[in-house]
């Protein structure tokens, strides 16, 4: 080795120092959890803010891929293999994919996983290095959004049956007064059935806006 | 003969509907009940051997609902004199399938029950004969 190599190396080592130590530093910074799983010896080793997020804790952050796969929602994992195993097929790059992850205390929490496939010389799938970000706040908040939005539509329906009653008879009443004027023996029961009908579509009105403020 | 049925826990609507039917000929004095019940009870007791029933029928009522009374008739004798429309105050697509499914069922319609309907209440195909004839 002459001093141009020894100088390339020492240049080689202090820049993989740097990088290792930006990833440390990244890893701590953020909350969620960076993975890497070795295709060929099915292991997934992830960072330290596993254990934050889902209160798993082994030595070294490695657990076996069957493990950990064992960990998503029996009802997404369907969907979360197909992804990855046509991510490795068609040498897929990246994923985005949410789905839904147990918890050491049995809960779950909606995660949002962003992988990246690296692929050896010969292009044959390595490894995936991902994130897996907390979503389940704005995932919850979305639910109760939509939630909402069901019930006001039920609202919005059942109230546009209710109040079309009155309104028909006030329709009919009027449609009655304009056609057979001449020809009824009592006007005056005909408004007062008009004011009737039209009063009880008022409080039907403001019986939905209570209704409607109670579901906000 | 063909008598007319209006059967509506609403008295406004009730009044509304007698009106209607007695300025289109339909009937000149049609029979009202406020319930299902009271109306089974008369097609039971009080309906006429040669007479044929026009029953307008809301849908929505406390007592008993319109999809009960339809029930109910099919086991009252001499059911079928009698020709139901159904009356609603807003027209729901599903009620609008199950109504055509009912033999009594001659029509279904929305409320305000108007000149126009009754007219062409008369021109319906099982209740025109009794408009030909008078």
């Amino acid at each position: 080795m002459n001093s141009r190599d020894i100088t390339e190396f020492v240049e080689q080592e202090r820049e993989l120092m740097e990088s290792l130590k930006r990833y440390d530093i990244v890893a701590k910074a953020t909350s969620d959890v960076i993975t890497d799983y070795d295709i060929d010896k099915e292991e997934m080793k992830v960072s330290n803010a596993s254990y934050e997020l889902f209160g798993y804790q082994v030595k070294d952050g490695i657990y076996s891929g069957k493990w950990w796969n064992e960990k998503i929602h029996p009802e997404d994992y369907k969907k979360v293999r197909a992804a990855a195993e046509q991510m490795m097929q068609n040498n897929k790059k990246n994923l985005t994919i949410e789905y839904r992850f147990k918890c050491a205390d049995g809960s779950y929490k909606y995660i949002l996983d962003r992988s990246y496939l690296i692929t050896d010389e010969n292009n044959s799938p390595k490894r995936i290095i991902g994130s897996m970000q907390d979503i389940t706040d704005r995932k919850n908040h979305l639910i109760a959004i939509e939630n909402h939005n069901r019930r006001l539509k039920e609202i919005a329906w059942t109230q546009s049956h209710v109040v079309r009653a009155p309104l028909a008879k006030v329709m009919g009443l009027v449609d009655m007064l304009k056609n057979y004027r001449d020809d009824l023996d009592n006007i005056d029961e005909l408004f007062d059935n008009i004011l009737i009908s039209a009063n009880e579509l008022d409080s039907i009105i403001r019986d939905i806006a209570v209704q409607t403020e109670k579901e906000l | 003969m063909l008598r007319t049925i209006i059967i509506d826990d609403d008295e406004i609507v009730t009044f509304l509907q007698r009106k209607i039917v007695t300025k289109c000929d339909l009937d000149s004095d049609p029979f009202t009940f406020k319930d299902g019940e009271k109306a089974l009870e008369f097609l039971e007791q009080s309906a006429e051997p040669d007479t044929n029933y026009l029953i307008m029928l809301d849908i929505n009522m406390p007592k008993m609902s319109g999809w009960e009374f339809l029930d109910r008739l099919k086991a009252i004798p001499n059911n079928d004199q009698c020709h139901v429309v159904m009356v609603t105050s807003s027209i729901d697509r599903k009620d609008k399938r199950d109504a055509a499914d009912d033999p009594h069922v001659v029509d279904f319609i929305e409320k305000p029950v108007s000149a126009k309907h009754c007219s062409k209440l008369k021109g319906i195909a099982t209740l025109s004969m009794h408009f030909e004839e008078s």
